[in-house]
């Protein structure tokens, strides 16, 4: 990515990558206004590293998990500032509406996990990237990945239990 | 091998994003930033070296200064960057439940036989539910999205025939490409679209709407924003118009109209259609209206 003659290399990646790039930063950062915040802080960074970078969408995806982390980090408040999650009446439905509580719920408790716990988490299941492929964008053995997995996962897993039915796998 | 849970928050994280897509315009907002940013550095680096006095007479006399635009025309484009800005970030937040209605009365007959109907569309994110009304009120056909064997699909219920079908992927439930003449029509139409909040957003980032001026829709004051688009048709060319009509506000969109006038013959406009909006907190009442449901007893067909 040359930002005087090659801004057609960014415009292309992002023509191509764009969209992915814009969800993965929409998980990450809880909401879509954040999530662009985010996706145009870390193309804003790209531009700055300029040709040096070799892999630009290797570096937005490490940029966007890092400027995430630093962002919950900054806003140590945040997790007040969600609703509160508790089971509503909508939890003994039966009907379709049910589902959509259930995913609208697992999303909130993906916004309640640690920093690290949570990009695994986006990494592993919303990217499907490898444990060796978690651990070489985070900078981080594949030991912890495998940890961080187990216990988002878990921790999600009882923040959402009051909608989970007993037809989930445990 | 993954277990179910883990299906389950792939499939939940899929289903948060399945409308997100990349802003028009992020890169080059990226790329502004960015050259402020190293205009910033510059100055700093320059004013230490030549003196903060003399810098600022060279920023004085530069080009920006020297050759500014009309008064009204730059205030007038401040404006609508301003209002647009103001209407993209109420869209975003994606945590309303969309409410439209629309009255149509069309060349051709629609599933009852007659040529008179209305729509009403409930949406939130990629969930929708579009309900036709014949002209005595009757229910006649709802299409969207609906649970079928565990996963969210898209399909219609026709309540004139008693039955149901799976729709396919197609014009009808692709989303239209923002900055083309396709996208320009389908954000006017606003009829029976989903994802419409994000397609607007796009539509309106691509620099083709401006502030129009202030008007009262249904007792209510707004703000007016106007775009338009040149087609050509085998009679000459046609100048497609779209109006939307935020709430001055919340900037949330209460109304979009659309309408055509020949090129050649300004005179010679078509009746405008218009949909109206509420946006709503996301209740689980509400949520419950955006999704399609399949009456028991009602057989599978195919389409």
């Amino acid at each position: 990515v040359r930002e005087a003659d090659g801004s057609g290399d960014l415009e292309r990646l992002l023509s191509e990558r764009g969209d992915q790039l814009m969800r993965t930063a929409v998980l990450l950062a809880g909401s879509r206004q954040d999530g662009e915040d985010l996706l145009q802080a870390a193309v804003e960074r790209l531009l700055r590293r300029g040709r040096r970078v070799g892999n630009p969408e290797g570096y937005l995806r490490r940029t966007l998990y890092n400027l995430a982390a630093d962002g919950w980090r900054r806003q140590g408040a945040w997790r007040r500032k969600l609703p509160v999650i508790r089971a509503s009446d909508s939890a003994v439905e039966t009907d379709m509406t049910a589902a959509v509580d259930l995913r609208d719920a697992l999303m909130r408790t993906l916004r309640r996990l640690p920093a690290g716990q949570r990009a695994v988490i986006v990494l592993r299941y919303w990217d499907q990237l490898s444990e060796a492929e978690t651990a070489a964008v985070l900078g981080c053995s594949e030991g912890t990945v495998k940890s961080a997995a187990s216990r988002g996962l878990k921790r999600m897993r009882e923040l959402a239990s009051p909608w989970l039915g007993t037809e989930v796998e445990r | 091998m993954s277990t179910a849970f883990e299906e389950l928050v792939r499939d939940s994280m899929d289903w948060l994003t399945t409308d997100v897509e990349l802003p028009v315009g992020l890169a080059a907002r990226a790329r502004r930033r960015h050259r402020r940013r190293r205009l910033a550095q510059f100055t700093a680096v320059a004013a230490g070296a030549a003196g903060a006095a003399a810098l600022t007479a060279v920023l004085v006399t530069g080009p920006a200064a020297g050759a500014p635009g009309p008064a009204s025309r730059r205030s007038g484009d401040q404006t609508t960057a301003y209002v647009i800005q103001r209407v993209d970030s109420a869209l975003a937040s994606g945590n309303l439940v969309m409410w439209d209605a629309v009255s149509l009365r069309n060349e051709f007959a629609y599933m009852d036989g007659s040529r008179s109907y209305e729509t009403v569309t409930w949406s939130y994110r990629a969930d929708t539910s579009t309900r036709t009304f014949g002209v005595g009120g009757q229910l006649q056909a709802d299409a969207g999205t609906a649970l079928v064997n565990g996963k969210f699909r898209s399909v219609q219920v026709d309540y004139v025939r008693h039955d149901w079908q799976l729709l396919p992927p197609g014009p009808a439930s692709t989303p239209a490409k923002p900055c083309t003449l396709a996208g320009f029509l389908a954000a006017g139409d606003g009829d029976s679209m989903p994802r419409w909040p994000s397609l607007i957003r796009q539509e309106l980032a691509c620099g083709r709407y401006r502030v129009t001026g202030r008007t009262v829709v249904d007792g209510a004051r707004t703000i007016k924003i106007t775009g338009s688009a040149t087609i050509k048709i085998p009679s000459g060319q046609l100048r497609i118009v779209n109006t939307i009509f935020v709430n001055p506000a919340t900037y949330l969109p209460v109304q979009i109209s659309q309408y055509a006038k020949s090129v050649a013959h300004p005179g010679e406009a078509s009746v405008p259609s218009s949909t109206d909006f509420q946006w709503l907190p996301a209740t689980a009442a509400r949520i419950r209206q955006t999704l399609v449901t399949i009456p028991p007893g009602y057989p599978q067909v195919q389409g």
